[in-house]
């Protein structure tokens, strides 16, 4: 009499199986270790700056100027700050409206192509609209209030690039709206409006909230956009029409030729964009879970 | 492991002593080629079936009958191990398939699968063309000369009554297939490893009358060459074509199996109780 | 608010279509770059993109494969080392470019000394498509019929049997879906390889050599180069062209491929 207890799925002794299962698992640690790896490196990159200058200097220096050991990060991080949240005041009503149209005014005829075209404008790729931004937007502005390359720039351009996000995902979340609520709701005689503010909207606030912090966590890390039409300038703007540069722009300007301290200040500045991004990410998984069951 | 306290005596007559009945309808040669003894088998804590014992003669058809969920899937399922595909399943007792110790961690089970070919429920040719269908299962056991392929192709689909109506488009999709061609298509393809055993579970009740027929015909047809236990809850198909007959029934939330024995006697003479209720309708 | 949306990008295409259209010829595909690309065509530029791409993809497939295919029919969904693969990719399909430049360039061009190279690029840019190839695969899988397992079980299949003759090509519609979005995604991505393929426009000898990306062109010619645009919203047309074409050209094939090639094959 034999009791059996094989492991999740038995393979047979077959060699071929054996095979594969080692294969597999070489490509998922692979795969599965790619972002310590990334982490790793990063760190390591960083380590000299984080003991020489040290971080605290990152925000306590008068300037940028990387060759005299002069390590300001903090301009950087008030432009890359600024341009993100203000896209992401912009692009959060724009997108949550785009979407509630789509999902609930907008006649079918409309709503499929409407849906397409925002899915056709997430698939722009960033240099294309850091370059209409470069030759049709900042002339624009520049018009109005010179130079034109600018911190509003910067935003405008950014809240094209992360509505297209912001409206899926939120239409993804109203789509799951329970129909069941809906039809208590018609049941009490709610109008199409009523129904959308008093059940729909506050149903959907986690669904809502996480496409905010993912099209934030967008906007944080883009880089040839705002590269384009920023001004690159380092400094804390005084208005919303003064140059600024982001801490993806700096990297991608001085990477290039950075060496030494200077390069590893760089990789910090790395390193704190991917803190930020993983920490959004994270909240947003975390709201998703947390609210889930309000 | 628990051993499972609960043994089929609490009624006296019922499956323990299963093997050799008096007066069988087929004969039986010698020992039986199939046996399994006091098999239990857990979904995680459930358990499932307790305690089956049973024997099964090399020629010949045993129809298992009783509701659904007294776990004829199951036993089924753990005689090809089958089970080994859900990871909360755990199988105790003893299976033995002819030489073969079915539930020994020694025994290859890839072998052992293709010595029991298992046709289910629902037809489920592979998204193939048919000749590919048929030719996969014998390419993946290491027969890879084409003409010996091609032999045995057109024996298997002569066999289940399909060469005349596929012969001109092996090539087409399998799934492009009516129900119950689909369904002989499945059966072919188990028949093309050639296997000792063949596992039925409710092999035509997704069919219609017709196919159903058809299928039927055709599984009456195999019985002098293969050792087939299927799975009905069509009681006068069962009646019609097995030799042997056993009955599941759930008591405490449990399958266990209720009677067994030619099919003549469970049918006309039950002896139990509960199989004279199945089998006269009052319950199930 | 559709509306807005709909000035938005019609008036980006039609900005870019108004001022590219004029540099669309055939000089521009076949001829190389001159004047620092304020004139000639954009071919070494293309052949390069389609090497980095080449590199891209060969290399991120098979572990995107393997991962996929080891979370979905290998792990159990809720075992600790599938959830972590599962986590970290996630997290990964969310780190920016930027970062995948810095990672690239510290580990493809100096530690393993490739330098800025076609294939430092390449490597990087499978570094951030592997999670999107990953994801799609995975759910392709997890889309197959339990049928088809079990039949191949009972049939006697061993497990990489089931897996090469049954499941992938029956997931091959997801599958390529997956290597379309990823290869799209690869396609518009400029940020990585700012400083990991470089600059250099000329036509690649090798994979060794460093190579200029269409995005990268684009780039380069509006920021540095004065009186570039010309020939950038030129490029800019070709980008979107070639975007529009693969999508296009996905959806064609999903469509066919589960029609009918996938039954008989
Ligand atoms: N994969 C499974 N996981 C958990 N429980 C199962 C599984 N398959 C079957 N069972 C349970 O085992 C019992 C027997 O099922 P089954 O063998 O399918 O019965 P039958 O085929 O006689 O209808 C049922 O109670 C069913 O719920
Ligand atoms: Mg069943």
């Amino acid at each position: 009499m034999y009791t059996t207890w094989w492991p999740p799925i038995t393979l047979s002794h077959s060699r071929r199986d054996q095979l594969l299962r080692a294969l597999l698992w070489s490509c998922a640690s692979v795969a599965g270790l790619m972002l310590v790896c990334i982490v790793a490196f990063l760190i390591l990159e960083s380590a000299p700056a984080l003991s020489h200058p040290g971080w605290r200097r990152f925000f306590t220096d008068a300037a940028w100027h990387p060759t005299e050991d002069a390590y300001a990060l903090w301009p950087m991080l008030a432009g890359t700050l600024l341009s993100t949240g203000g896209a992401v005041l912009l692009a959060a009503p724009l997108g949550i409206g785009t979407a509630v149209f789509c999902q609930w005014y907008a006649p079918a005829w409309l709503a499929v192509p409407c849906r397409r075209l925002i899915e056709l404008l997430a698939g722009i790729p960033s240099v294309v609209f850091g370059f209409w931004g470069l030759v049709a937007l900042v002339p624009l502005i520049n018009q109005w209030q010179p130079p034109g390359a600018s911190l509003l720039a910067g935003i405008c351009i950014l809240t094209m690039m992360i509505l297209p996000t912001t409206s899926l995902l939120a239409q993804a979340s109203l789509a799951q709206a329970d129909p069941d609520a809906l039809r208590a709701a018609a049941a009490l005689g709610f109008g199409r409006w009523g129904t959308l503010r008093r059940v729909v909207l506050p149903s959907c606030a986690a669904g809502l909230l996480t496409a905010g912090l993912l099209a934030a966590s967008r906007a944080l890390g883009e880089t040839m956009a705002v590269l384009m039409v920023c001004g690159n300038v380092v400094q804390l703007p005084s208005s919303l029409f003064d140059p600024v540069r982001t801490l993806t722009a700096n990297m991608a300007l001085e990477i290039p030729y950075a060496a030494g301290r200077h390069r590893s200040v760089l990789f910090v500045s790395g390193l704190l964009l991917l803190l930020l991004v993983i920490s959004l990410v994270g909240s947003a998984t975390w709201v998703r879970r947390a609210l889930r069951h309000v | 492991m628990k051993r499972s306290p609960v043994t089929a005596t609490p009624d006296g007559d019922t499956a323990v002593n299963a093997s050799a009945p008096a007066g069988a309808a087929a004969a039986p040669t010698g020992a039986p080629f199939l046996a399994l003894r006091r098999v239990n088998v857990f979904y995680g804590a459930r358990q499932a079936l307790a305690d089956v014992s049973l024997s099964i003669d090399r020629v010949g058809i045993t129809a298992l009958v009783g509701p659904s969920g007294s776990g004829k899937t199951t036993l089924l399922t753990c005689v090809n191990r089958l089970t080994d595909l859900i990871p909360s399943c755990r199988v105790t007792g003893a299976i033995r398939c002819g030489d073969l110790d079915v539930l020994s961690p020694d025994t290859d089970v890839l072998r052992l699968r293709r010595r029991i070919g298992m046709i289910f429920q629902k037809p489920n040719p592979f998204p193939f063309s048919i000749r590919r269908n048929l030719a996969c299962p014998l390419r993946e056991h290491g027969v890879t000369d084409p003409r010996l392929i091609d032999a045995r192709l057109e024996s298997a689909l002569r066999q289940v009554g399909l060469w005349d109506e596929v012969s001109d488009r092996l090539d087409t999709a399998a799934l492009a297939l009516s129900g119950g061609q689909q369904q002989r298509l499945c059966i072919a393809r188990a028949l093309m490893l050639s296997p000792d055993v063949l596992l039925m579970d409710e092999p035509c009740s997704a069919l219609d009358p017709m196919s159903s027929g058809w299928v039927e015909d055709l599984i009456t047809a195999l019985r002098r060459q293969y050792t087939i236990v299927i799975v009905t809850h069509n009681l006068a198909q069962a009646r019609r074509i097995a030799d042997h007959a056993a009955l599941f029934w759930v008591r405490d939330g449990v399958g266990r199996l209720i009677e067994h024995g030619p099919a003549a006697q469970l049918f006309d003479h039950p002896r139990h109780e509960l199989t004279a209720a199945y089998i006269n309708g009052v319950r199930g | 608010m559709a509306l807005v949306l709909l000035v938005f990008f019609a008036g980006l295409l039609g900005h870019l279509l108004w001022h590219g259209a004029a540099g669309l010829s055939w000089e521009l595909f076949t001829a190389p770059p001159r004047h620092a690309g304020r004139d000639g065509g954009i071919a070494p530029i293309l052949v390069s993109t389609g090497l980095i791409l080449g590199v891209c993809m060969v290399t991120a497939l098979p572990f995107g494969l393997g991962t996929a295919v080891l979370l979905a029919e290998v792990t159990q969904r809720r075992s600790w080392t599938g959830e972590f693969v599962r986590r970290s990719l996630d997290t990964l399909a969310g780190v920016p470019s930027i970062v995948f430049g810095l990672f690239g360039n510290a580990f493809f061009c100096v530690t393993l000394g490739l330098g800025f190279s076609i294939m430092s690029g390449g490597l990087t840019l499978a570094c951030m498509v592997l999670p999107i190839l990953i994801r799609t695969a995975e759910e392709g899988l997890r889309a197959v019929p339990r049928e088809y397992r079990l039949a191949a079980a009972a049939l006697g299949f061993s497990h990489a049997s089931t897996v090469c003759q049954l499941l992938l090509p029956a997931a091959v519609p997801a599958l390529l879906a997956g290597f379309i979005l990823g290869l799209g995604r690869a396609m518009a991505e400029t940020a990585a390889l700012i400083f990991t393929s470089g600059y250099v426009d000329r036509m690649p000898a090798s994979l060794w050599d460093s190579g200029r990306a269409l995005s990268i062109h684009i780039y380069d010619l509006s920021m540095h180069v004065p009186g570039g645009d010309g020939r950038a919203y030129a490029s800019a047309l070709v980008l979107i062209g070639l975007l529009l074409v693969i999508n296009a050209g996905a959806m064609w094939a999903g469509r066919r491929l589960t029609a009918q090639w996938i039954l008989v094959a």
